[in-house]
């Protein structure tokens, strides 16, 4: 079972992995990768500790898997974590909006 | 409407200075998120499942233009171009940064709004019947009483950590229009023998995981206690509320735990406790508060509009809208417009910062800048002149808001589900919209007629599932989304929680079984003017269990 660290980042919640180099990163696809309990929990103790002091909240381990297509998470309650809603809510004109 | 004086802008104003601080501070690290969580709650500010949502009050569902205009602005500025309106008639923005929250409470406060106990074991913004101050059937306007109870409410430090969240219901029409007997209390504005006008009382109602409906505790309360009532219940509920459990804490588990008649009688001593003139309502504080709800200077007209008798001889669609999304006003020749925010497949609730722009300019043009917020995610023009309609229908149609779906099965209460919120276990919009969408046809949901469907994405029943004519509620079943169906729920004065059928259904199944109980229902019902609910009480829920069981087997959830 592959795993992987995953957080909200404190500036404005957007959806973050852990990076291989302690880092926050924003693609499922940099993350990196843990494949025991052992080392999952202990990346989410380390990511509780010194490196959510102001970047992320609620760090917590999610589960997904691996193949050609790339990395998905497990649950759909994740899947939505890492793609955003599935419904297309209606917006202003791009132009008028935030990115 | 209610307008700030000097302490309502300073007390607002010095929340968002404070609040301004505290964000600060936590995005230097000076405060840790276990710190903060509680300050940012406090002032609206929730993390969903991918960005912060900022919950906004409305109180009793009174938007001014000025208001909705600047709710635009923020949704366009400051997050995505659009925001959800809610079941507690507030509005939520799903993807505003932390670091803009004190900016967007701050442009806020500038139009008389804030997000203050819209999160926390708190009295909650104050609900109200959307057709207040315009409605035929209304015996008083509400409004004032739920602003008084909104002022006495606000960072009161005897009720700020109640065993937990607490929210209260003032209706004052003849028709249920505000849901009051699901709330934690239901003060229904009556007249009694002698012509005074005051309210009953109704305690200890609620949906959630526990759903209850109030008990009737009190035939007559005279104005001027309400303030002094409401402070007996919430003592009672502060001193005896459980707080060991968190999911037994709401007043409804005190009532239901204490029994109706033994929490009447402490809440009746509580009420005797005190002195008759502690937190009395002098006759001139609820004149100078009912002052600021004066209803518009309305110039007589003919009860009949030649041009909206034209136009609906014409136009099948605007017809159509007038039979459906225009209510009967206190003013002949007046009318309620509700703008549906339920397009046939659209996200329930949602509208787009040009659609908001759109409902302001008509509120001033049409309807004395006025706009309510229904607790069933729809937008209102209180006061419009009849003759006004063909000019507002189309200014609708242009925006996509001219949906003639009110009270039909497509106006569809529905919590934001798991595609935003972090407490839900299965998605309930897009159920919601294959609903909308298989029953979408006009001629068809108008064979129907009155049904209201609520989806709820989990137990907390934000979207009111236990009071839907037809109630959705969407659970996680081993990591695969299940819907349960209840039938026979009601919020209105005949107040009923629907009966769970039976085992739930798939995601690809809900749609149909949610078809065989509508079909049912017309191979059941006595004749086309037996709405559902009546035709549900009137036959039980077997035949429905049948037909939904014989069609599929369910995932016995």
């Amino acid at each position: 079972m592959l795993r992987i660290i995953s957080a909200n980042r404190l500036q404005d919640g957007t959806v973050v992995y852990l990076g291989p180099s302690g880092d926050w990163v924003t693609q499922l696809s940099e993350a990196i990768l843990f494949t025991s309990d052992e080392a999952s929990e202990a990346g989410l103790a380390k990511a509780r500790g010194v490196m959510t002091s102001n970047l992320v909240i609620d760090p917590l381990i999610v589960e997904i898997t691996e193949d050609g297509a790339g990395r998905r998470a497990t649950t759909l309650r994740n899947a939505i974590r890492v793609c955003g809603p599935t419904v297309t809510f209606k917006s202003s004109a791009p132009e008028t909006v935030r990115s | 409407m209610y307008r700030y004086d000097e302490f309502d802008a300073g007390f607002v104003a010095e929340r968002v200075h404070q609040f301004e601080d505290q964000v600060a501070r936590r995005l230097s690290g000076e405060l840790t998120e276990e710190q903060f969580k509680p300050l940012r709650l406090m002032n609206g500010v929730y993390l969903q499942l991918h960005a912060y949502m900022l919950r906004i009050a409305i109180p009793y569902g009174t938007l001014s233009a000025r208001q909705l205009r600047k709710l635009a602005f923020i949704a366009r500025r400051y997050d995505k171009g659009y925001g959800h309106f809610t079941t507690r008639q507030n509005i939520q923005f799903n993807w505003p940064a932390l670091a803009d929250c004190p900016a967007i409470l701050n442009e806020l406060a500038t139009v008389e709004m804030h997000a203050i106990q819209t999160s926390g074991n708190c009295i909650r913004n104050v609900t109200s019947d959307h057709f207040a101050g315009a409605a035929g059937d209304e015996i008083e306007d509400p409004r004032p009483y739920a602003e008084i109870l909104r002022q006495w409410s606000s960072l009161h430090p005897e009720y700020s950590f109640l065993p937990r969240k607490f929210k209260i219901a003032v209706n004052g029409a003849r028709e249920d229009r505000a849901a009051i007997q699901v709330h934690d209390i239901g003060y229904q504005i009556v007249k009694n023998a002698d012509g005074e006008i005051g309210f009953s009382v109704y305690l200890g109602g609620g949906q959630g995981r526990t759903p209850k409906i109030a008990h009737k505790i009190r035939d007559f309360l005279p104005k001027a206690d309400l303030l002094r009532y409401t402070n007996a219940i919430l003592r009672v509920y502060n001193l005896e509320g459980r707080r060991d459990n968190k999911y037994k804490a709401r007043i409804k588990i005190l009532v239901h735990e204490k029994g109706a008649e033994e929490m009447r009688a402490a809440v009746e001593k509580e009420f005797r406790r005190e002195p008759a003139n502690a937190l009395a309502l002098p006759p001139a504080e609820i004149d100078r508060i009912h002052a600021y709800f004066a209803p518009p200077s309305l110039p007589s007209r003919p009860a009949l509009s030649q041009s909206v008798e034209k136009r609906s001889a014409a136009d099948e669609d605007f017809a159509r809208f007038v039979a459906r999304n225009v209510a009967p006003h206190k003013v002949p020749g007046y009318g309620i417009v509700t703008i549906s925010l339920k397009p046939i497949g659209g996200i329930p609730g949602d509208a787009t910062a040009e659609q908001m722009e759109a409902v302001a300019a008509l509120a001033e043009t049409y309807s004395h800048e006025e706009i309510r917020v229904a607790h069933e995610q729809n937008l209102v023009l209180p006061h419009v002149a009849l003759d006004d309609i063909p000019a507002i229908f189309d200014r609708l149609a242009e925006q996509g808001l001219a949906t003639a779906n009110v009270g039909l099965l497509s106006d569809i209460i529905t919590c934001p589900g798991l595609d935003y919120c972090a407490l839900a276990t299965a998605r309930s919009i897009p159920i919601a919209q294959r609903i909308s969408e298989r029953f979408g046809d006009p001629a068809r949901a108008a064979e129907i007629g009155k049904l209201k469907i609520n989806i709820s994405g989990c137990i907390n029943a934000c979207g009111h599932h236990h009071v839907g004519h037809i109630g959705i509620l969407g659970l996680d079943k081993a990591g695969v989304e299940t819907y349960q169906i209840a039938l026979g729920g009601s919020a209105d004065d005949s107040c009923t929680l629907g009966e769970v059928t039976g085992p739930g259904f798939s995601t690809e199944e809900i749609v149909d079984s949610i078809e065989i109980v509508v079909d049912t229902y017309l191979s059941l019902r006595s004749n086309r003017d037996e709405d559902f609910l009546s035709t549900y009480r009137r036959v039980g829920m077997n035949p429905f269990r049948k037909a939904l069981y014989e069609r599929f087997q369910g995932s016995a959830i």
